[in-house]
């Protein structure tokens, strides 16, 4: 059996398909947080269900690339049932889909999700009267604790048990004598002649081998009516004629509070402010959070290497063995799990109860006009918020702009918005070198400028490419401010330690296992009386060294394409290969063994720079590939970033030099 | 009958938290449709709830939702104030 979920954007219909399917999509309080089809087993009463979730659309006449997938969807008659997920604070507007809906299939249950909301807002539903209106089941639900999934399930049992049938509205008046032209004509298995007949008219290309010259005329007799807008308002007024009977408003001002949150938060002098306290608040955190949990678990990992290294010896294994396993395997990851974990379990979580509370669109809302300033809309600063977490989220987020021009801008400028995969980077930058004085606060607000400096970069390269590559105007788009909600504190903790940053870390490890492996291949490898790594690392170097690095980080970076997360770890392993030193034994040596190397805090600045900009990972390329399908973008999307970088460091390095 | 085209007015000059009936919804082909799909529809009530600190969007109450539009994509929106 397979069954759609569909919905308005942002009404929990990522909460409802995990709590059926007891999968971990993410989940957040924005519309448009799933822009891809996804899909899960249920098994109800000895039968599987295959349920998919659909992005959220306002309507089946798509304007978006991700809502085109849901209309595909419902159109195909590719399933066997549908759930459509309502907000119950919303009712009105989400009945226009509904009834959409309704003209094409009646085996659907409708869940009213979000009642506990509507109640704190005094909404109430007469569910049993919305019942035989709509002649399918309603359910009213509260996904996020789960209430209402059982429900759910067994109307859809009894749902598909149905005879097909459908919900008539009668066409708009001006229409009517054209549909009963057309209907006739229509085959005879068609369900709902009047809706296909409408369907008809309002798409352009017709393909279907119905008499065209009958339709070719009557199109011709109204064409200066706009059919879309009168099919549409015609389903608005049935949704309004319905919602009067069903909802009513015990208390008129139940958004008042929102709406004083709103004009805090969206206030003119006070909006930027707040947007930088928050995230100054977020860092500060990570940092604390970051000093504390790193120092214990490098003591705990670094604590096996003996025991490892005794029993690999115990093993009789050949000495060049176990120098590979422990100091090119082990160690890596002992590093990328002490450096790493920390600041990613503690950041994840922060941000996604940010996201959680709705404040991500009022951000959007805000940067608006500067976003508009460079002909692109302030939905791009949704996808950077995603590329916090992964730049290729970010990526594939930015189907939520309806714009083609301006969904590139967003493209090829989220790498700018460093990933859960960098912070760690930059973070152990600023606390090694920059800012000494184990000053948390300081250091927040040095990593709170370098964010800033991306977003600022992300501004002049899209005003860039709109006034070359990509030219244009700013386009029309809606943004919808969902209201707050209270975030699931201890759901969000689990959820995202166990999905995000566990598949992060899994990732890291991954990927630097065999780096590990590669750099210490390449450490061992002589030729002449030098390593492979001695060399390439020295040929890199000159041009390095014009950019505030180092052949050996410039080197770390190339390498660590496949994830950006191994930067640092391939940094340490190619100087300890170098033999300049040989044991570490806590995290402040660390820094010596940077500083015995050459680093200052001009190579700790550029180092910062060059990760917030520079090449986006594998994955993030090949996501753009399949998102913007053109080789020319993608390849652009490594050039762009990369070339900024280089400038940006060149630039730091020489007004660093002249000054001291 | 009521005579529309003494009172109406474009939206963006509603004042905010004021509230009005929407009469006439002109706007390029895009928006448009988007518009009608969120329920901007003729007849339907609308309320200005929210500007921006760059005065380029306002937030707008609409079926119980808030929807933030561009003032370039409302002004040939035409309501008529409660």
């Amino acid at each position: 059996m397979k069954i759609g979920l569909i919905g308005n954007p942002n009404v929990g219909k990522s909460t409802i398909f995990n709590a059926l399917t007891g999968m971990h999509q993410h989940t957040g309080n924005w519309p448009g947080k799933t822009v891809a089809k996804a899909s899960g087993v249920k098994k109800y009463k000895g039968v599987s269900y295959i349920i998919e979730d659909l992005p959220g659309t306002y309507s089946l006449l798509a304007h978006s690339k991700e809502e085109e997938v849901t209309r595909d969807f419902v159109y195909s008659n590719d399933y066997d049932g549908l759930i459509i997920v309502c907000d119950a604070t919303t009712l009105e507007r989400n009945l226009n889909l509904v009834i959409q809906v309704l003209q094409i299939t009646n085996k659907v249950v409708l869940c009213i999700n979000l009642l506990d909301e509507a109640k704190k807002k005094k909404i109430e539903i007469d569910f049993k009267a919305l019942e035989k209106l709509l002649n399918v089941p309603v359910v009213p639900a509260i996904a996020r604790s789960s209430k209402g999934i059982d429900d759910i399930m067994e109307s859809l049992t009894q749902v598909l048990k149905r005879e097909n049938s459908y919900y008539y509205l009668k066409p708009p008046k001006k229409l009517q004598e054209s549909v009963s032209l057309l209907e006739p004509l229509l085959a005879s298995n068609i369900l709902n002649k009047t809706n296909y007949a409408l369907n008809l008219l309002t798409t352009k290309n017709v393909t279907d081998d119905i008499n065209m010259k009958i339709l070719k005329d009557i199109k011709k007799d109204l064409k200066n009516i706009d059919i879309k807008a009168l099919v549409t308002e015609n389903v608005v007024n049935e949704a309004s004629r319905i919602a009067d009977k069903v909802i009513i408003y015990h208390n008129k001002d139940y958004q008042k509070k929102d709406r004083i949150i709103d004009k805090i938060v969206t206030n003119k002098y006070f909006s930027i402010p707040i947007m930088l306290i928050m995230l100054l608040f977020v860092f500060w955190l990570t940092i604390v959070g970051t000093n504390y949990f790193s120092e214990i678990l490098y003591d705990f990992l670094f604590s096996f290497e003996k025991p490892l290294l005794n029993f690999l010896e115990f093993c009789h294994l050949p000495a060049v063995i176990v120098d590979m396993f422990v100091y090119g395997l082990f160690r890596v990851l002992a590093w990328v799990i002490a450096v790493m974990l920390p600041p990613m379990a503690i950041f994840f979580p922060l941000f996604t109860l940010l996201e959680d509370l709705g404040y991500l669109p009022r951000i959007a809302f805000c940067l608006d006009k500067a976003f508009k300033k460079c002909a692109s809309c302030g939905k791009q600063a949704l996808t950077m918020a995603m590329g916090f977490g992964c730049n290729a989220v970010g990526v594939t987020g930015a189907r939520i702009i309806d714009s083609p021009r301006e969904r590139l801008m967003a493209i090829l400028t989220n790498v700018f918005v460093p990933c859960n995969g960098r912070f760690p980077l930059i973070i152990s930058m600023i606390t090694m070198f920059l800012i000494v004085s184990n000053n948390n606060l300081l250091s927040a607000l040095l990593l709170t400028l370098f964010i800033v400096l991306g977003v600022f970069v992300t501004f002049v390269i899209t005003k860039i490419l709109s006034k070359t590559l990509l030219k244009g105007v700013p386009s029309s788009f809606t943004l919808e401010l969902p209201s707050y909600r209270r975030p699931q504190v201890g759901k969000v903790i689990v959820r995202s330690l166990f999905d995000r940053t566990i598949f992060v870390l899994k990732r890291a490890i991954c990927a630097s296992a065999p780096a590990g492996i590669v750099i210490w291949l390449m450490a061992n490898v002589q030729i002449g009386s030098n390593s492979l790594l001695a060399i390439c690392s020295g040929g890199l170097d000159p041009f390095a060294r014009l950019i505030g690095l180092d052949g050996v980080i410039l080197m770390a970076f190339i390498l660590a394409f496949p994830a950006n997360e191994i930067v640092i770890p391939i940094i340490i392993m190619g100087y300890m290969s170098l033999g300049y030193l040989t044991d570490i034994d806590n995290l402040a040596v660390l820094k010596d063994l940077f500083v015995q190397n050459g680093w200052t805090n001009l190579t700790a600045i550029c180092t910062i720079i060059f990760s917030l900009m520079h090449w986006p990972c594998l994955t993030t390329v090949l996501t753009i590939k399949k998102e913007t399908g053109s080789l020319k973008w993608t390849l652009l999307s490594i050039i762009i970033p990369t070339i900024t970088g280089i400038l940006l460091c060149f630039l730091t390095t020489l007004v660093y030099n002249l000054l001291f | 009958m009521r005579v529309w085209g003494d009172v109406m007015k474009s939206l963006n000059d509603l004042e905010l938290n004021k509230e009005a009936i929407v009469i006439k919804v002109a706007a390029n082909e895009n928006i448009k449709n988007r518009l009608l799909d969120i329920g901007l529809v003729p007849g339907s009530k609308i309320k200005t709830v929210l500007i921006s600190p760059g005065k380029d969007m306002v937030a707008y109450q609409i079926k119980g939702a808030i929807i933030a539009i561009r003032k370039d994509d409302t002004k040939d929106i035409m309501v008529e104030e409660l």
